[in-house]
């Protein structure tokens, strides 16, 4: 027993030791001094008692990484549910996707703020490269799809519009190399935090289609109606909207910008506030998009008929008038938008992570060269595929949520041994609680992939 | 170029959280036999049910 303490005890001391070998000459980078004037602001705060202030610096992150995920394929996967089955049981549903969404960002934060690194770095160096590749494949594969399906939907939000798909594109890929341009993380974050607020459009819209309140209760207190049938379809639409709300960037994402922000884990309140906020937000976004479309199955309008955002747009104008279905379509471009912009970070973070090259938006452009070129190059190539004629897009955007959810199960594996790694997060390591939720987690998203895969090869085992 | 450069107080930043300490790689941790199982089940699992859902895709769109 002493024995195996002492050994823990060396494994902490070694991991200290490495982060602090190169106390002795220090030079200051010019990431360590813009991140340092970051932190002389929270700093002042915290000592001045200043909650507020205190919490609005260290917001970001959190709402990002949530609003971030209400993405394009997000989006219509909510409207297709909406069209589908109406208000019911996926309104609750979600909400409760959401929650599932916290307590897997949660442990980003703490992780973050305590080791200071990013995710695929933590992977690397805990667990080799054999396994790093695995979770890189992972991320790389799940990026570049999900990339392919923001352009999808910055395009069909600007055909309601009138603008030509290839002007469209050039504009996001533009917006997001500008955003990324500024090197400097805080103006970064806050640019798009404010567009990723343009994520409530999708409230007005739902508020325009006069929804049946009292059907939202039920559905909210019995989960109810229940589509009838375990159909394929409805597996489907399970899957693509647990791939709404948690997929492996995410991970990586937040815990990279948690640790460029320079949270300590002095701010994991305010992390964890903020994780919840963007939650909250994303939560209200997703069922406000699927009250939305709900109209349209109230009126009898098939899925199968639409074929895109701005199809969407378009089948919706009749029922919540032009200023609705203009506002649905911008929304549509924002979500697809935002999520361009954070996605292409995430990649940007990890391979800067993995090939121990400079990795944090406060890095002028020659010492983030790979950084910055490997968000630029994801997001000129997944603009480039969308602009091929004839893609079925709304095929396209359920099955990428759908892949991000098989693909959810290693990564979160991989989270959660980090997370319990008390040799790089001490004393923030996951509670027995904590792993009980997580874990049940893994085992559900595993499971209903599962049960996704057997419909699929026995498409009337469960007698539908 | 960083304006003020000589004013900003560095000392707000934790030593671990310095660049320079940041590219010192954390050692390697030993993973469990149930935790090597685990992640070659999920592993397994993920590549299997990924070409499943690629299957469905196209099949799809053939259909």
């Amino acid at each position: 027993m002493r024995a195996r303490q002492a050994r823990k005890a060396h494994k902490v001391a070694r991991v200290a030791d490495v982060a602090g070998r190169s106390d002795q000459a220090w030079v200051p980078s010019r990431e360590d001094l813009l991140r340092a004037r970051d932190r002389v602001g929270v700093r002042d705060a915290r000592s001045g008692g200043h909650v507020v202030r205190l919490l609005i610096l260290l917001i970001g992150p959190g709402i990002l990484v949530m609003l971030g995920e209400n993405d394009g394929p997000s989006m219509l996967s909510y409207a297709v549910t909406g069209v589908s089955y109406g208000i019911g049981f996926f309104v609750p549903f979600i909400l409760l996707t959401f929650v599932m969404a916290f307590v897997v960002q949660e442990m980003t934060v703490r992780l973050g703020a305590a080791t200071h690194r990013g995710h695929a770095e933590l992977i690397f160096d805990r667990f080799g490269p054999f396994w790093g590749y695995f979770a890189m494949s992972d991320l790389v594969v799940g990026n570049i799809l999900t990339l392919i399906t923001e352009f999808i939907a910055i395009r069909a939000g600007a055909a309601y519009f009138g603008i030509p798909g290839w002007m469209a594109v050039a504009v996001g890929v533009g917006i997001v190399a500008v955003a990324m341009s500024t090197r400097r993380y805080r103006t970064w974050e806050r640019s798009v935090l404010l567009l990723a607020l343009a994520n409530l459009l999708f409230v007005p819209t739902a508020l325009l289609a006069h929804p049946d309140y009292h059907a939202l209760q039920r559905a909210l207190i019995t989960w109810q109606p229940i589509p009838g049938g375990a159909s394929l379809a409805f597996f489907t639409l399970i899957m693509a909207n647990i791939g709404a709300t948690v997929t492996p960037w995410m991970l990586f994402f937040q815990q990279s910008a948690t640790a460029d922000k320079g949270m300590t884990r002095a701010d994991i309140p305010q992390g964890r506030v903020d994780t919840a906020l963007g939650a909250v937000l994303a939560a209200i976004a997703a069922v406000a998009c699927l009250v939305t479309c709900a109209v349209l199955h109230q009126h009898g309008v098939q899925a199968s008929q639409i074929n895109g955002g701005a199809d969407f747009a378009s089948a919706l104008r009749p029922f919540i008038g032009s200023v609705g279905g203009s506002l649905f379509a911008l929304a549509l471009m924002e979500a697809g938008l935002v999520a361009a912009m954070t996605i292409s970070t995430s990649s940007a973070y990890a391979f800067g992570e993995v090939f121990h090259r400079g990795h944090s938006l406060n890095l002028d452009f020659p010492q983030g060269s790979l950084f910055y070129a490997t968000a630029i190059a994801s997001t000129i190539l997944a603009a480039a595929v969308v602009l091929l004629p004839h893609a079925p897009l709304i095929a396209i955007t359920i099955t990428v949520n759908v892949i991000a959810t098989m693909l959810m199960a290693p990564a979160l594996l991989l989270l959660l041994l980090l997370s319990n790694d008390r040799a790089i997060v001490g004393s923030l390591a996951n509670t027995i609680g904590q792993n009980l939720v997580a874990g049940a987690i893994v085992v559900g998203i595993t499971l209903v992939g599962a049960l996704y895969g057997l419909l699929t090869v026995f498409p009337h085992l469960l007698g539908t | 170029m960083i304006k003020d450069r000589g004013n900003i107080d560095t000392s707000a930043l934790e030593p671990e959280q310095r660049s320079a300490a940041l590219r010192q790689p954390l050692p390697r941790a030993r993973l469990g036999l149930l935790a090597m199982v685990a992640l070659w089940i999920l592993r397994i699992y993920s590549i299997a049910a990924v070409g499943l859902v690629v299957y469905v895709f196209v099949k799809t769109l053939r259909g």
